[in-house]
């Protein structure tokens, strides 16, 4: 090889003498890879005018000189101009570069050979028959290693009036350089935007067509922007073209706009030729979304319309799950008291019972949305995470329960019940049974639920609140039809002394969701937790006891005032004690969901499963969390069958549990990439690392699981 | 060491799923620069953890690389290890260049090299396969990193601020590993904390 550079260069050299007799002053200079020339379009000068004159680059096989950003090495080819009197040089109007790779590093060269083109502008009086131009030129040659390489060369051209002539051996360079300039304003546009560390820009065709660019490669024109190596993942999408760019983590630096070049062999104009596309684009940052885009979210909704129909649906049967049933058995009581009264009453009841699931939905969806928008990753029954929540709902329960064994009497009972159901004070009560209601069904996700909920938190505000309406009208319709046909209660007896059994009876139901909440607060914040809770319901207890033991009406005045001031003391003060103490609680680290399947649960984080997927192992992922009823009933039945259980084995499907007990914006994240906001939910991965993984139902029997595990 | 090999791993595992390799510096100014282990010239080991409580300049090399040639041909690297090895500063100089690539030197001729050129670094470090080189993000020689007494990062970047390899730049560039070492221990802020380095491709 180097005998044949060697020949080239003493023909080159043969050339120089016997064309121009002047030695290095004009034609070829040969580092050692390089051939570097300065050349003209044009044979002739004339004054006044632009002029367009080019370092041409020959390079040897695989050698390289650099772009103007060369990557992540390497220089960029410069020129310094020594010209005579009265000329001046422009920029260096650079081709489109190549991508080359070495190991991780990724550099913009030419391999190729270039012209790399310079107007020059000629003063308006010549004197003299020729002018002699003069450049240093600099660059950085490389294959594998590099060398630096350098010339002084400079280049005659005979000065005329007439049209200038073009150069017979060069222009025909200059043409191909022409071509392979990025095009600029071809009604191609951009819009990117940035979140974290990964750009997304968005190139639309112009309306007057494009050919169909199947890839393209973005090169950034300045440093310090973005990472060169990764892979830019050009794809169509609804008829303009996405490509995504990772933010160079060094710098750490805001780019408000990037610029550079696009190249594809596509071309990018039906009309002219050109493989390179100048791109300016605005950058759009820090406007996240209120969920991360769907990744492979919920296939089976497809649309508002549907995930509507879900959520009403899922709303209705929100009804049937334990930790609403109390409420809403305490409400059909007071329909049956209601089902004496005038209609309209009754109808006026069911409304603002209905009114009061709605608005509180509201209230939830709209805080829910507002603390996603700030970035927090939370998820539906997100209040249940929280200590000073579940004290406070303990002891709400706690007081209802002994309100229905007939601990105490309340006046103005918020549930209607013993009163005649006129009063202006049950119209707020009606009301606020459908508040409680709503905020005791939310741990509950009922099946359809999750997919649902998940999507709406993916939509505009607006969007999701509609779908939350959705859920709280399903939730409140029964309520409202039986207002409105109240005679469908005719065949429940008439109201009697069996009411106050069932009462007593739906006490114990409230009295078991304190037990479970308990056990809630001790995953949470540990058994000193639940200890303090005790303290704080015996307190409410006494507090109540005597309230009901004293504040009757039976008593005298002066008795019943001081009863209820010492029992309002120590229910009130009971409770403000136990929530200050509440949240001054620490999540207890270690603790969670417990398991009690047998399953041989590994601790979920998204680096375990990366790594057991390169690993080509099959995976199994379970989002649960101790406040989610469904899911621990799910461990009983499905998970600690033995059948299951086998299965995992033989298979070598390793099982990781993602516990959501706590807040946990890993967890909160990776739900949302599913498109999903709520626990329970099940991913399966197969063996093969490029496959989709399968998600299972919400609800779960051993067949389901097993039938999955036949899948993979 | 077998946690990095598992990275590495990982990473090639990804590299077969044409997934993104971070190329990218993995350190970042201002953090805790990551520990690593690595044999010298005579085959002892150095941690940088061992040097905690003293500055450590990272120096990637290549004595083929004529960006690093401007530096020791002219005399400059060999003075700027000196004068800060007296000053209790830790100079660690690292190969990545994988065996038979430009830079790569048997340990006997890499003693050689230093010994000739009279290089004055605390060591000279056989990166092969380039582990260390990937973890730091080294992409050219001489990319330059100042690591303080605590373990942090305080510079990456290049070695000088005129990006050429003529060594007639030298004098007038300003060295970013000096100005960094001087504002540090006079107790500043580095006030170029990070540059874009420039010199010869490392030879993963």
């Amino acid at each position: 090889m180097d005998k044949i550079v060697n020949d080239r260069y003493v023909i080159a050299l043969i050339a120089l003498f016997c064309l121009q007799g002047v030695l290095q002053a004009s034609g070829p200079v040969r580092s050692e890879h390089v051939e570097a020339e300065l050349v003209s379009e044009q044979a002739e000068i004339r004054a006044g005018e632009e002029f367009w004159v080019g370092l041409r680059l020959v390079h040897d096989p695989h050698w390289h000189t650099y772009w103007l950003n060369p990557g992540d090495s390497g220089l960029e080819t410069m020129l310094t101009w020594d010209l005579p009197e009265g000329f001046s040089a422009g920029e260096i109007h650079w081709p489109y570069p190549e991508r080359i790779e070495m190991g991780p590093l990724v550099t913009y060269a030419y391999e190729r050979d270039v012209v790399l083109m310079v107007p020059i502008q000629a003063p308006a009086q010549l004197d003299g028959e020729e002018i002699t131009l003069h450049v240093r030129a600099d660059w950085l040659e490389c294959k594998e290693i590099c060398l630096p390489g350098s010339a002084e060369l400079s280049l005659t051209l005979p000065v005329t009036d007439q049209a200038p002539q073009p150069h017979p051996s060069f222009a025909e360079h200059f043409q191909q350089a022409r071509q392979e300039w990025p095009l600029r304003d071809t009604g191609w546009r951009f819009e990117g935007e940035r979140i974290d560390d990964e750009f997304t820009i968005r190139a639309i065709p112009p309306e007057s067509g494009a050919p169909a660019v199947d890839s393209a490669q973005f090169f950034a024109a300045e440093a310090e922007m973005i990472q060169y190596y990764p892979a830019q993942h050009w794809q169509p999408e609804n008829g303009s073209y996405v490509f995504t760019l990772v933010r160079d983590i060094t710098f750490r630096h805001e780019p408000n706009r990037l610029t550079g070049v696009l190249v594809s062999e596509d071309g990018w104009l039906e009309d002219q030729p050109g493989r390179a596309l100048f791109v300016d684009v605005a950058i759009e940052t820090g406007t996240a979304p209120i969920a991360a885009p769907l990744a492979g979210g919920p296939d089976e909704i497809s649309g508002l319309a549907a995930a509507l129909f879900f959520a009403f649906l899922g709303g209705i049967i929100l009804n049937l799950m334990p930790c609403v049933f109390p409420v809403i058995s305490i409400k059909i009581m007071g329909f049956v008291r209601q089902a004496e009264e005038e209609r309209g009453h009754i109808l006026k009841h069911g409304l603002l019972f209905g009114l009061g699931v709605l608005v509180s939905f509201w209230i939830l969806a709209g805080a829910l949305i507002a603390l996603r928008a700030g970035g927090e990753q939370l998820g539906w029954g997100f209040h249940l995470q929280s200590p000073v929540f579940l004290m406070g709902m303990s002891v709400l329960f706690f007081l209802l329960a002994l309100n229905l064994f007939g601990v105490f009497e309340v006046g103005t009972s918020w549930m209607g019940i013993g009163q005649k159901a006129t009063g202006s004070s049950t119209w707020t009560g009606s009301f606020f049974s459908g508040a409680l209601a709503t905020v005791i069904a939310t741990p509950c996700t009922a099946p359809f639920m999750g997919a649902a909920l998940g999507y709406a938190l993916t939509l505009s505000a607006i969007e999701s609140l509609l779908i939350f309406s959705a859920l709280g009208a399903g939730m409140a319709a029964p309520y409202v039809l039986l207002s409105a046909y109240p005679q469908w209660l005719r065949k429940i007896p008439k109201p009697g002394p069996w009411m106050e059994t069932l009462k007593q009876s739906m006490g114990w139901l409230l009295a078991a969701t304190v037990v479970w909440l308990a056990w809630v607060l001790n995953i949470m914040g540990g058994g000193e937790a639940v200890i303090l809770l005790l303290g704080v319901l015996f307190i409410v207890g006494f507090g109540s006891w005597i309230l009901g033991r004293w504040g009757a009406l039976s008593r005298g005045f002066p008795v019943r005032l001081t009863a209820k001031i010492i029992a309002a003391l120590l229910i009130f003060g009971g409770a403000v004690v136990g929530i200050g103490a509440a949240s001054q609680l620490e999540p207890a680290a270690g603790q969670g969901a417990a398991s009690t399947s047998g399953m041989p649960w590994e601790d979920f984080t998204p680096e375990r499963l990366e790594e057991l997927r390169a690993e080509g192992q099959p995976v199994f992922v379970n989002f649960t969390a101790a406040w989610c009823l469904s899911c621990l009933a799910n461990e009983r039945v499905a998970f600690s069958s033995s059948r299951v259980q086998a299965a995992f084995r033989e298979k070598g499907i390793t099982p990781l549990k993602a516990d959501w007990t706590n807040r946990d914006d890993v967890i909160g994240g990776v739900l949302a990439e599913y498109g999903r906001s709520s626990v329970p939910f099940y991913v399966l991965y197969g063996a093969d690392h490029e496959g989709a993984p399968i998600t299972l139902p919400e609800i779960l029997t051993p067949g389901i699981v097993l039938e999955a595990l036949e899948e993979i | 060491m077998r946690k990095l090999l598992k990275q590495v791993t990982v990473v090639a595992l990804m590299a077969g799923m044409s997934y993104a390799i971070p190329a990218q510096a993995q350190v970042q100014v201002g953090e805790e620069a990551p520990d690593f282990t690595l044999t010298d010239v005579l085959g002892n080991e150095h941690s940088l953890s061992d040097f905690h409580g003293q500055f450590v300049v990272l120096e990637w090399v290549n004595h083929g690389c004529p960006f690093v040639r401007k530096f020791y041909n002219a005399g400059e690297m060999q003075r700027l290890q000196e004068k800060y090895t007296e000053q209790g500063v830790v100079w660690l100089a690292i190969c990545s260049s994988r065996s038979g690539e430009q830079g790569y030197y048997s340990p006997e001729d890499a003693a050689r090299i230093s010994e000739e050129k009279g290089a004055k670094h605390t060591a000279y470090l056989y990166d092969e396969p380039g582990d260390v080189g990937r973890l730091y993000g080294a992409r050219v020689t001489p990319h330059m990193y100042v690591i303080n007494p605590d373990g942090i990062l305080i510079y990456q970047g290049a070695i000088d601020s005129i990006r050429s390899a003529n060594p007639a730049d030298i004098e007038r560039a300003e060295n970013y590993v000096v100005s960094a070492l001087t504002q540090a221990m006079a107790g500043e802020e580095v006030a170029t904390p990070v540059t874009t380095p420039y010199g010869c491709t490392v030879k993963y």
